[in-house]
């Protein structure tokens, strides 16, 4: 796993995995690596607002509540992003961006570390319920977003996890990968 | 009007512009005066939003240039601020900061396409001080309602801490 959660900065990662347990204990590895390194830590998730769900994953990261207090930790919930990517409306992915850039901005000045580890699932919750054009819709904002991050050399690194075997009956795997810059596949322990 | 439009962040429900025509779902005299300054780049927002706000006491002044905003603002001019997040020559974090530098009393919330905790927002952006968010996209016919929540929880929120 350790060369899942050290790939190189500032990429958008797609992270095949291949069952629950598997894409959560790799988004907390991610979390925890990030926050390890002094990162803003951004866990973005669909499921961010169900407090019995969310709350067994936050008790991975470590030491969450101190890391959350300090701002190094953000939880953010995705679920109005979902729905609003069901009908192709991107306005919140447009307004996060311009939040995370404003946050990396004002870390810069506390003197804190500006790169970023977001683990974001809303693309991922839609290629759960198979509406992979919604998907592709998201992943392609994201990359075109990542670009504009390279080209403003700003470190924020974006992972989304993806079902691997539901990608591949569907024949969307590579379309879907090729919206991102580095592809990884979770191995099964 | 069809039975729903959507355009920019605004969603008029048939059934909302009949209840907001019919009554105010709050007393209207305690909001009544109450100076709203209202930043948006884009025009249809503050013209439908303005309408509305007025229709119920409020006195509103829009704004779709955040730097022509910023330099007619005057401190103690308004009881609360809206702020749109993305706009072009300076976005609304950025305004908010120099509104914040001329009046420190004043209530300011964000129009945001996402929703966040007043108190997860101060840890990861803790200098600026802001007291709500008004979620899009906003039913018309609750646009009022909302206003009033922000101007009415925000005595008891930042104010009380910062003071």
């Amino acid at each position: 796993m350790t060369s899942l959660v050290n790939p190189s900065c500032c990429e958008h990662i797609i992270m095949l995995y291949n069952n629950d347990d598997e894409r959560n204990e790799v988004a907390i590895n991610y979390i925890n690596e990030g926050l390890k390194k002094g990162q803003l830590a951004v866990y973005a998730s669909v499921d961010a607002s169900d407090t019995s769900y969310i709350s067994e994953r936050l008790s991975k990261i470590t030491k969450y509540k101190e890391n959350m207090n300090k701002g190094n930790l953000l939880v953010f919930s995705l679920k109005a992003f979902y729905y609003r990517a069901l009908d192709g409306d991107l306005e919140s992915f447009k307004d996060f961006k311009a939040l995370l850039e404003e946050i990396v901005k004002e870390r810069i000045a506390a003197g804190k570390s500006h790169e970023v580890i977001v683990v974001a699932d809303c693309a991922d919750n839609l290629s759960r319920r198979k509406k992979f054009d919604e998907c592709i819709h998201v992943e392609r904002w994201w990359q075109n977003t990542h670009f504009e991050w390279l080209r403003n050399n700003q470190k924020i690194t974006v992972v989304c996890p993806h079902p691997n075997l539901i990608l591949t009956q569907n024949s969307y795997k590579r379309q879907i990968s090729n919206q991102h810059s580095l592809i990884l596949t979770a191995l099964t322990k | 009007m069809n039975p729903r439009q959507k355009e920019n962040g605004i969603t008029l429900n048939k059934d909302d512009v009949v209840s907001s025509m019919r009554t105010a779902k709050y007393d209207t005299s305690i909001t009544k005066g109450n100076r709203i300054l209202l930043v948006d780049d884009e025009m249809d927002i503050i013209s439908v939003y303005k309408e509305r706000l007025s229709r119920d006491g409020f006195r509103v002044e829009g704004y779709s240039d955040p730097e022509k905003a910023l330099l007619d603002f005057k401190p103690g001019a308004y009881d609360l601020v809206i702020l749109d997040i993305r706009m072009p020559k300076m976005n609304g974090f950025e305004l908010c900061r120099e509104i914040r530098k001329q009046d420190d009393k004043v209530k300011i919330c964000f129009l945001t396409a996402f929703e966040i905790q007043k108190t997860e927002f101060e840890k990861v952006l803790p200098s600026i001080k802001v007291n709500g968010f008004i979620t899009k996209p906003v039913h018309i016919g609750d646009l009022c309602s909302t206003v009033q929540e922000v101007l009415s929880n925000s005595k008891a929120g930042y104010r009380r801490n910062h003071d």
